[in-house]
Formats: C-alpha cells, structure tokens, sequence
C-alpha cells in the first residue's frame, strides 16, 4: 500500500512541475528557518547545563534598594578583608547541611576597568577573562570543568594558584603540560605570581561566565563577586533563603545593627543556575544575557513561516485537487476508504519534505557559520556526531508535511464521491467564501503586520545610530589603558603639540555604566540612586566637544584652583532646585563619607548611557589636573583626533603610546564603535529577524503567485467563453482581482493594530524612541496589495491574451 | 439482491428542485442481467450510482443485499466496494497517474491481496483483454476505446457479485463491443454474478435477459427479453 501511494506521490509531483517546484522552495526555506531557529533555541536553552546536576547549582541574591546584587558582604567594598571575603562562602557550606559546597568568584576585568596581563618571562599579554575566587577548590566542586592536566582535588588549594584553560596554556606557553610552571599577574598596582596547577578544557560558549585563567586569591579586589553553591540533589531550594539570609546578618552584623543599612536592605533570594542566562542581567554579570522576549520572538516568526509554508500548500493543494478530483472518486468507487485517501494525500506531502531535506542540510552547512557570526554565538550543526539531531529534522519534516497535508487530505476525503465527478466543490469560482479565503487572508495579515514591523525595527535602529547625543563622537578613540596620572601626564605632553591631534582629556567615555551611585538634595531626606559620577580633566569636555564657562575659566589657566563640580539639567530637575549653581548636593549620603559638593554650573543633558534609560542625573566632577584625582578614578583617556585625518592621528597616539608604555599593548577604541557595541544586541536580533522576516514575506508572496496561478488556470474556461461574448483584457483582469482586493483590505484591518501593539511592545524598551508613523501600515498594506494585484495580474493577463478558442479547448 | 422502493433524486437549483429520478420501484434478483435503457438525461447515470453506492438518494428507500443502505456505515460501504461491486463509469476515470497496470491492480491493494495474488491477477485480465502490449502506459497514452477496455477490465478484477457498467462498450468497435458483452454474459452464467448495464445500443441490449425504460426519471417499461408483451409498470 505504502509503495503505491509513494508511486502515486512522486508521479504527482513530477508531472506538476510549478506546485512541485513552489512547495519545494517553500519546505525547503522554512525548514531551513526552522531549524535554525530550532538550533538557536536549544543552543540558548543549553547555558550552563554542562555542569553535572546543573540543577542543584544556585547562587545567592541580595535585594538592596529594590535591585538585586551580588552578595560579598563588604563593609566598603575597598576594606573588606580576606577572612570577610571568605566567611559567607564557608559558613554556608558548613552550617547549612542540604548545601554541598560554596564558592564566590569575579571575572575580570570589569567594565571600565583597566585592562590585567599575563606575564610570562619577557612575554605580556592582555587579558580579559581573569576568574578570582577565595574559595579555592570549591570551585571545581561547584562547577564542573574536565581537567586535562592536574587533578580535581589539588587544583587551586593554595592561594597564588592557577588554573589554565586549554587554550591560555598554548597561548602562553605553546603547549598544555604546564603544571608547576609560573606565571605573573598584573592588574594596575599589584603583581603576583601564580603557580599552574591544572588545566581544564575551554569553557564552552555557553557558559553565563567564561574565563581563561582562574585564580585562587586571598581577596577579590572587585566589588560584586556572586556567592555560588552547589545542594545536595533533589533539595528544595526555595526553603534555603531564609536560612542563608539569617547566615549573612550573622557574619556580617552590620546588615542587622545598623539602622540605614536595614532600611535599605530587602530580601535575600536564590537563583537557579540555568535561570540565570535568560534572566534579567545583574550588575557584574560578566556576559551580556539574553532577553527571553526575543527567544519568543524568534520561536514566533519560525512558527509563522511554518504556517506560511502550510498555508501556501494547503491552498495549491486543494486549487490543485480539482485537477484530481476524478482520481479521488474512482479511488473511492473502488473502496478506498477515508482514512487511505488521507494517508495518501499526507504521504505526498511528507514525500516533498522528505526530498528537501538533503538541501535543507547542505544549506545549514553554510548558513549556520554565517548566523552564528551575526548573532554572535556558538551554534553547532553536526549531524554526523548528533544522531538525534538527524532524527529530530526528518522528525520535523514529517511533521511540517503532516501538518501540511492534514487539510487537503481531510476535506479531499471527506467529499462525496458523486459530487468529485461532477466538480461540484470548485471552490476556486470566487463566488462563495471558503476557508481557503480565510488562509489567503491570515497570509495577507502575515504579510502586512511583518512588514511593517520590520520596517519599524529597522527605524528604531537607525534611530539608536543617528540619534544626537549631546557631543561629538566622530574621530573621538578612548584609551582604556591608561591607568595612572603619570602615564596620561606623559601621553599627554606628547601628543600636545600634534596637529593631528585636537584635544586629549583624562576620563572615560560614553559607555553601559551600570553602577550608580546614591545622592540627596542639601535639604531634602530623600535618597535618590540613579546618580551616574564622572571624574574628568577639562581636557575632557574639549575632546567631547562640550563647552561651558566653568570648564573655558579651567582652561584659560591650566593646572590651577580647584576641582569644580558641573552637573547636568537631569540632576537638577531630580534636585528639585530652581537655580541649582551655589547650592549643593551630597553623594553617597549613606556610606561612610558622604561628600557634600557645591554646584559650580549645569550643562546640557548628554546621552552618555544606552538610549534605552532616561539620561542619568550626572555629576561631574573637573579636576584641573590628572594629578588631582584619586588613582582609582584615573582609568581612561578621551583622544579628539582630526577627522579628516584619521589614520595619521591614531599612528601618531600608537607612536606616542610605545613611547609611554612599551610593555603594554595599543588598545585604542573608536567611541562610535563602542557606541554601536551598545544596541549590538539589538542590532543582532534586528538583522536576524528582519532576514527571517523578509524570508517569510517572500514566501508568502511565492504562495500567493502561485496560488493566483491555479485560480486563473482554472477559469481558463470562463474567461475564454468571455472573451468570446466580447470582454476586454482589463474586465478580466479586474474581475479576477477583486477577490484579493477585498481580502487585502481586511487584512489591512487586522494587521495594523496587531503590528502597532507589538511595536510598541519592543519600542517601550527604549527610553527614546521614534513615533509610529501611521503611514507604515499604508505602507505595508499598499506593498501586500501590489503583490497580489502584480501576481494575478500578470497570469490573468497572460490568460486573457490567448484566444478563446485555445482557452475553450484546454477544458 | 437489490430492491429500491419510491426512489427519488432531486436536485436543487436555485428554489425550484429538479428531478432526475421519481419513485422509482426496482427489484433486481442475484444472477440477473438487465439493461437500463433511456435518453439522454434520462436519469440513467445517476441511478447507476445510486445502485453502486456513489450518491445517495433524496428520498425513498435501497436495500443492497437485504441491507437497508441508507443505515450502512461508511465502512461498510467501504467493504462492499473492495468486494461486491465493480462498476464501469461512462467517462471511463481510469487514474492519470497510474500506469495501466496500476490502474488494474489499485482495487487489488485496497482489497489486500498479496503482491504475487495481485500480479497473477492482473496479468490474466491483461491477456483476457488484449491489453499485455499496453500494461506500461499511462491513460492519456491509450486512446479513447482502450481506455474504456481498461475501465471494463478494472470493474472485473476484482470478480464482484454486482457490475454496474455505464455504457461500457460506448466507445468501441462492434467487435470488440460483443466480445465485452459476451464476457459479461459468461460471467453471468457461470459465475451468476448480477449485472446493471446502460445501453444506447438495442444489438447490445439484446445480451440481456430483461430491459429497463427510463425517461426524465420515470420508469417508462420493465419487461423480460423472452416475454416482449411484459405487463407495463406506468404511473
Ligand atoms: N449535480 C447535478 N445537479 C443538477 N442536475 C444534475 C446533476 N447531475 C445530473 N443532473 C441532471 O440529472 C439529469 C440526469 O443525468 P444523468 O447523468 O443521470 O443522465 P443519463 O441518463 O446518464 O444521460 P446520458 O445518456 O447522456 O449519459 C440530467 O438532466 C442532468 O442535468
Ligand atoms: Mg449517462
């Protein structure tokens, strides 16, 4: 039976070479997208489920002013010494019985931080993904990593330990059998040398922290490390907390007897490991997360071209079935029964998916390097070592043509078998609605509510890029290296006299800046924590290109007074002040030194943060020298260079730099690089939608072409006997269209409210934003309408050419 | 074997109903041969499938076999087809995608016969039919009176108790005509398989045993060959 209906299958589709040919392209592109999409999903469902029993893994949480943080309980986070930083790490393994083991670890450098380097004998190297724990081996009984060398158990005992990745140990010492060998390393103002017992295996890409040497310290100099533990399995977390918080009072009294800590201390909670990738993104989290909106969104659109690709053969089938419809009865005169007839109609489209397969998986083979490039992730597709990826796409297959079968086999089986000779079903004659009309028209509501969210998305982004931020970023380079005042004093008398060169200023540059620091008005109680704080020279502002009297008076007489305090208008309207020069403000009101600063001016807001948040209140603090800043807040240099002469200024800053710091890399960055760096997320899941989106636009417009295709075929006929009573070309055409028109005009209806709730879903992330343009939605429509018209025009007119007596004949 | 009691069919048409059968009264016994004769649009066909169980009619009643069809579930009337019934349809409907040989074999899968049963079997109707050279092409190959031969042989394979056969020979040469009507009558005999044929032809009538007059929807004449002065059924 099965040989039959596979004869019978392939038959039909070889005969019928355009439906072949249409649902072929359409299988083959949306399981393409589909499994894409299905690959990106795992690979994002996969973070951190490496570990064994990752699901006995949490970390801790501490709630503080209604945002949740990590959990070394510093006093000040420079005071804290290694027994603090130690104590909740061991108190939680030991005294509370269900927990296994504990760690705490940071992965450095952070943010804005100076870059750290690995020296080792006369060779220096950058690097980024430093891990530092005080809790030593514990964290190899948290996490799970392979060792390659050394073993488990003696691995980072010792504070001054290392553990290398596979990878560092070849980059450092070209091969991987390095235990017992010594390294150095260098943070700004501190060295230590480290001795290698063990490498382990890289951290796979998805990992929610990934590290290349971790290190066994006594103290964590970052602030923000997370408190990680493991349970004993099958243990209920959500009992843990209270617990773990009554634990934290304890090795940190403060928490309970000083009264402003309390007030702004929250809860205590724990978070699963494998919740944390998908959740929202923590402060010092070392990796950007993932929104699980767009998980949705792109499971959503991989969905939506599945349904397209359904519809677009479900309507060719059944206008296709009328061709067969005489099959169909003589198979039910002979006894075929319902369920055959279905099965055969399901087996012809299984078969079609099946013989795409082959192509969809060449077609992966390319395409997955290229969406793992612009995505930005690890994504494997090797069916060769995944068996159960193999039988997951022919399972997939199947099911697509099941689904897409499903609905010619049932209404083809269900007809009565004297009404399949007479053709009495046609259902294409446009003169009584079927549900056919209803999956054209969802296919008009896809095609219009996903092209003008696409076109809103894309408006967004260029938005975010364009968007006038309040200073100059053009030939504007950050040079995150510099992290002392002598190195910026000698950068900066070289490159004085540079033409190429126009301003250079102490401070950082526009960037994430996550932290934020608390302030109050001088006579309010209220404590604000919003507050961003800039320590910078006025070299600064003239690199940025932003100018004020206080900062030209600095200027005019370098070197001399006093560091001076600006602040922009959001810090003024958050003040409540009406005139906010002379009065003053007080930061960190709460902290062990509040500082009480007189405002000497307010500039314009600038949108130094992601347009997605208001601009910060912001305090600026000018500094006439560099000297006069604190160590720890010389951390950057803003570089003004020539536009028009770029390359020439960046060689001069290089030359100037090997002079200054020969034994550190050049590490400039564009500030308009680390500007787009900001929406890359965006600008990633924007790409990637909008080619998925496009791909299901396209589809959907191959199915109408080939749907207005049958439909023509069809009244070849009619408009051949109308031609003969003396219709004009146009009267066909237009009688032919009017379905659509009407179809489209719906659609139009349904689509734009759709389309414009659910771009204001994604635009309401965006603090700034643009204004939905109402002319989108025409837009989009009239691009649906165009479609259609062009599509059924073209066979309508191409049909009415011929003369009656050919069109007659074809019946 | 089959007996239908005020039998009627009606079609709507805007909101008059047209009739295309009325009351029609037909006893049919195992082992006969009768001929439906009439004029065009005589309601011929559409009783034909009434018989074989394709259309359902508007009113009256139809016992195939003593079974009441109207109370027949699909699946029995799915059974009936794979074994009791062979119809041969006016327009032939032989399977466009199906090779000549498929075509005959296609009642055989459905009826679940083994694949060595099916080929024997085949291959005999084939012979019987002068068809051997043919059995590779597909319908459209074949002209308009091999088609019909397939279509005959392809209500026969199955060796039904009842063959309803729609003007089976209106395509083919007198010859080959009689010796379709011959092998029908043979199976009659023989076999005492019951057989419904329509006919234009009076030559070909003649193989019957009994003859059945049909005009717009009435049964005009029901009369036994050998006994021409029949008792007229009327209205
Ligand atoms: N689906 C239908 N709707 C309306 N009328 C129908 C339908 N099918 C058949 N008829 C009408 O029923 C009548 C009988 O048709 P039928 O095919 O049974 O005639 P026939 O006796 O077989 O004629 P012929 O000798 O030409 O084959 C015709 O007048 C036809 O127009
Ligand atoms: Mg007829």
């Amino acid at each position: 039976m099965l040989r039959n209906y596979l004869k019978t299958a392939f038959r039909t589709l070889r005969r019928r070479t355009s439906y072949t040919l249409i649902n072929g392209v359409g299988f083959t592109v949306g399981l393409i997208c589909c499994i894409l999409v299905l690959l990106f999903l795992r690979y994002e469902w996969r973070y951190d489920r490496f570990h064994e029993n990752e699901e006995d893994v949490h970390r801790v949480l501490r709630d503080k002013r209604g945002n949740w943080w990590s959990t070394i309980p510093f006093p000040r986070y420079e005071e804290a010494t290694a027994a603090e930083q130690r104590r909740l790490p061991r108190a939680l393994a030991e005294q509370i019985p269900e927990i296994q083991a504990a760690t705490n670890f940071f992965v450095g450098p952070h943010g804005e931080e100076s870059p750290a380097y690995v020296v080792r004998g006369d060779q220096r190297f950058t690097e980024n993904q430093l891990l530092y724990t005080t809790t030593g081996g514990s964290f190899f009984e948290v996490f799970t990593f392979d060792f390659l060398r050394g073993r488990r158990a003696e691995a980072l005992r010792q504070p001054g330990t290392a553990v290398l990745t596979k990878s560092a140990a070849e980059q450092y010492f070209g091969a991987t059998d390095v235990v017992g060998e010594v390294l150095t390393i260098e943070r700004p103002g501190r060295e230590r040398e480290v001795e290698v017992t063990g490498v382990i295996e890289d951290v796979p890409p998805y990992s929610h922290f990934e590290f290349e040497v971790a290190l066994h310290v006594n103290r964590i100099q970052n602030w923000g490390a997370f408190t990680y533990f493991r349970t004993q399995p099958e243990t209920q977390v959500d009992g843990l907390a209270p617990r773990i918080e009554s634990l934290m009072n304890e090795v940190r009294p403060a928490r309970v007897e000083d009264p402003g800590l309390r007030a702004v201390l929250g809860g205590v909670r724990t978070q699963a490991l494998t919740d944390i990738h998908l959740g929202p993104r923590m402060l010092y989290d070392p990796k950007p997360h993932r929104d699980p909106r767009y998980l949705w969104a792109f499971g959503a659109i991989g969905v939506l071209i599945l349904l397209i690709v359904g519809i677009n053969y479900t309507n060719l089938a059944v206008a296709l079935s009328t061709e067969r419809r005489h099959e169909i009865g003589v198979r039910k005169a002979m006894g075929s029964t319902r369920g055959q007839l279905s099965l055969q109609f399901l087996t012809e489209a299984m078969v079609l998916t099946l013989v795409c397969l082959p192509v969809v998986v060449v077609a992966l083979e390319g395409l997955v390097p290229v969406f793992n490039r612009v995505m930005d992730t690890h994504v494997q597709f090797d069916l060769l070592r995944s068996p159960r990826l193999l039988a997951g796409m022919v399972g997939l297959a199947l099911l697509v043509g099941g689904v897409a079968g499903s609905y010619p086999a049932l209404i083809l089986s269900r007809k009565g078998t004297v009404s399949l000779f007479e053709g009495s079903f046609d259902q294409d004659g446009g003169r009584r609605w079927s549900p056919r009309h209803a999956l054209i028209g969802v296919q008009f509501v896809l095609l219009i509510s996903l092209g003008s969210i696409t076109w809103l998305v894309n408006s967004q982004l260029h938005y975010l890029q364009t968007k006038d931020l309040g200073f100059r970023t053009q030939g504007l380079v950050e040079l995150a290296a510099v992290d002392s005042a002598d190195t910026y004093r000698r950068l900066k008398t070289r490159l004085r006299d540079d033409p190429a060169v126009q301003a250079v200023g102490a401070g950082i540059g526009p960037g994430p800046g996550r932290f934020e620091v608390t302030y109050r008005a001088e006579n309010s109680e209220r404590v604000y924590s919003n507050g961003d704080v800039l320590n910078v020279t006025p070299g600064w502002f003239e690199a940025l290109g932003i100018t004020h009297p206080v900062v030209e008076k600095m200027q005019a007489a370098p070197g001399e007074g006093t560091a001076r305090m600006l602040v922009n208008r959001a810090a003024v309207e958050a003040l409540d002040y009406e005139t906010a020069v002379g009065r003053s403000v007080v930061l960190e009101p709460e902290g062990a030194a509040p500082l009480r600063r007189t405002i000497d001016g307010v500039v314009d807001d600038f949108h130094f943060r992601p347009l997605y948040q208001r601009v910060q209140p912001t305090f600026l603090r000018v500094h006439p020298q560099v000297e006069d800043m604190s160590t720890l807040n010389v951390r950057a240099a803003l570089i003004s260079l020539d536009p028009q002469n770029l390359e020439e200024g960046l060689n001069r800053v290089r030359a100037a730099w090997a002079d200054v710091r020969p034994d550190t890399p050049f590490p400039p960055q564009f500030v308009d690089d680390q500007l787009a760096r900001l929406y890359e997320e965006e600008q990633r899941i924007g790409q990637m939608g909008m080619g998925l989106t496009v791909i299901a636009l396209l589809l959907a417009a191959l199915g109408l072409v080939g749907l207005s295709a049958y439909v023509v075929q069809r009244r070849t006929t009619e408009i051949g006997v109308r031609k003969a009573l003396g219709a004009s070309i146009s009267d066909i055409v237009l009688r032919l269209n009017r379905e659509f028109l009407i179809l489209v005009g719906l659609a139009f209806v349904v689509a734009s409210p759709l389309a414009y709730w659910i771009a204001q879903q994604w635009l309401a992330s965006f603090a700034y934003r643009i204004d939905v343009p109402p002319l989108v939605f025409v837009g989009a429509g009239a691009g649906a309408l165009v479609v259609s018209l062009a599509a059924a025009s073209y066979q309508a007119w191409s049909t009415a050419r011929i003369s009656p007596a050919d069109a007659l004949r074809q019946e | 074997m089959i007996h239908t009691r005020n039998l009627t069919k009606a079609y709507r048409n805007g909101f008059s109903r047209t009739f295309v059968l009325r009351q029609v009264d037909l006893d049919i016994d195992e082992g006969e041969f009768v001929t439906i004769q009439g004029p065009s649009g005589a309601g011929k066909t559409t009783l034909l499938h009434i018989l074989g169980l394709l259309d359902a009619p508007t009113d009256g009643s139809y016992e195939f076999m003593g079974e009441p069809v109207y109370e027949m579930s699909e699946n029995r009337r799915t059974e009936i087809h794979r074994s009791q019934i062979g119809f041969v349809f006016q327009a032939y409907h032989l399977i466009d995608d199906l090779t000549v040989y498929e075509n005959l074999e296609t009642p055989l899968i459905y009826k679940g016969l083994s694949g060595p049963e099916r080929e024997s079997k085949v291959a005999d109707m084939l012979d019987r039919f002068s068809l051997v050279a043919k059995q590779d092409l597909f319908p459209n190959q074949l002209s308009g009176g091999q088609q019909q031969l397939v279509g005959v042989a392809r209500a026969l394979i199955i060796e039904p108790t009842v063959i309803l056969a729609d003007e089976p020979t209106g395509n083919l040469q007198s010859q080959q005509s009689e010796e379709i009507m011959e092998t029908m009558t043979r199976l009659n005999e023989t076999d005492d398989v019951t057989i419904v044929q329509v006919t234009h032809s009076e030559k070909l009538a003649r193989y019957g045993e009994r003859i059945v007059e049909l005009d717009d929807g009435w049964v005009e004449d029901d009369y036994q060959i050998d006994q021409p002065e029949a008792v007229k059924t009327g209205h």
